[in-house]
């Protein structure tokens, strides 16, 4: 089977013909169908033309002797491939030119990081050190790799908005944005189901619900631990027929319930130094001018119990009554104070359901 | 155009046809060349001889009968043999 004839694009030859009547030698061309592009005539007896490499020969036929025919000069892709497969040398050189390039592109040569502001550079390079994203590093070549690297940048750096990893040759692109997003420790705490218990006995002065079920009712004795405000909401039928009395829904108890309880404490007044028993600690007095011993005891017990309450009650106390005991002894004044404050007990139970 | 005027057209190997357009010209039935240069191209169609005339003539290809002159193109002329013409 006969190869097609080339083209010009793959192999053509610029020829010059010499001779007497050239036009005679073009129409001979013509009746043996060969083609011929951008013939100059440079005088009578020269003519330059492009013709197919393989009707060169063709034309050297028709010329016989009485032209000259001179290649001037070729060109065509398969005339570029003849001439490198001669320089073995070039070839390998290329070879190992475009493989260098592709395995360089292989690597991270340049790691950018875009949109960052509370987190530092130095967090994020770290970060990105432990998923594999540093200068040197090989690229990731499946996409999810990526995803993995972003979920991990997520824990990392939370809380973030969003995380782009782009590259761009060699070049990494980490685009992130920093967001106020609530982590899911946070949300399951604010959110989750819950009873709001009794934190510590005593008798409930004031119980006030904002979310949830009251279980106890003011003026009754309450346990550590003892429901106050529970978390599960009956559901309530307003029709007859069947009715389930577990039917409910749970929610995230809140509400403030408060205890009066009765607090007791003595100290010891010298004229210018306080020995406290709760504390041990010393607080110089001074005795103001015409001032009695019940206003001297008045004001330092007033002291005294704000004291207590900021250090034993975490100042969530408030007092709703007050008595002094005082007595002298010699140079020390004992005072003894009995008051009674109301308290906040409750504190959340998250709600444990096996179902 | 009639039909026959239609079908001579397409099948006339043998006479001039030719087609000019601005600076390039294209002549079909290409049978001889009968002188080539800047300022003339001569060619014969068969039946027909038609002549080109400008200034900076040049052939970009010739290919299947056909030669594509680009070139300042003045006057185009038909001639016909001796014989022909004394028919």
């Amino acid at each position: 089977m006969r190869l097609k004839k080339s083209s010009f694009s793959a192999h053509k030859c610029r020829i010059k013909i010499e001779g007497f009547e050239i036009d005679k030698l073009i129409s001979a061309c013509i009746d043996k169908k060969i083609h011929i592009k951008d013939i100059k005539f440079t005088n009578n007896l020269e003519a330059i033309m492009t013709v197919k490499k393989d009707d060169v020969n063709n034309i050297n036929k028709l010329a016989k002797n009485k032209y000259r025919v001179t290649v001037l000069s070729q060109a065509g892709y398969i005339y570029a491939l003849s001439l490198l497969i001669g320089k073995k040398a070039l070839i390998a050189g290329l070879a190992v030119f475009i493989i260098a390039v592709y395995y360089q592109s292989m690597f991270i040569s340049e790691v950018r990081i875009y949109g960052y502001e509370k987190l530092t550079e130095s967090e994020i390079r770290t970060s990105l050190m432990d998923v594999g994203i540093y200068e040197g590093a090989k690229k990731f070549r499946h996409k999810d790799q990526i995803e993995d690297a972003k979920i991990h940048l997520y824990q990392e750096l939370a809380p973030l908005a969003f995380v782009e990893i782009h590259y761009r040759g060699g070049l990494a692109e980490i685009t992130l944005a920093e967001g106020n997003r609530i982590s899911p420790k946070q949300l399951s705490s604010e959110n989750a189901p819950c009873d709001i218990v009794a934190e510590k006995d005593g008798y409930i002065h004031d119980i006030i619900v904002k979310q949830g079920v009251k279980a106890i009712e003011p003026g009754e004795f309450v346990t550590p631990g003892q429901v106050l405000i529970s978390g599960f909401v009956p559901i309530k039928y307003t029709t007859y027929g069947e009715k389930d009395e577990n039917a409910g829904k749970y929610v995230h108890a809140e509400g403030i319930v408060t205890v009066k309880a009765p607090h007791r404490f003595k100290f010891y007044i010298t004229p210018d130094i306080i020995l406290s028993t709760s504390g041990g600690d010393t607080v110089a007095i001074v005795r103001n001018k015409n001032e009695t011993d019940y206003e001297l005891v008045k004001r330092v017990s007033d002291k005294m119990v704000r004291r207590y309450i900021k250090e034993k009650l975490q100042d969530k106390a408030y007092i709703t009554n007050k008595s002094l005991n005082f007595r002298q002894k010699e140079n020390i004044i004992e005072v003894d104070v009995l008051f009674e404050a109301t308290e906040e007990i409750g504190i959340e139970q998250e709600i444990m359901n096996d179902t | 155009m009639g039909f026959s005027d239609d079908f001579l057209y397409d099948f006339s190997f043998s006479l001039p046809r030719i087609l000019v357009s601005g600076k390039t010209c294209i002549l079909d039935n290409i049978k001889r060349i009968v002188m080539l240069s800047e300022k003339e191209i001569i060619i014969y169609n068969g039946q027909r001889y038609t002549a080109v005339s400008g200034n900076e003539l040049s052939i970009r290809e010739i290919n299947d009968e056909r030669m594509l002159v680009q070139g300042e193109i003045e006057k185009i002329e038909f001639f016909g043999t001796q014989m022909q013409d004394k028919d």
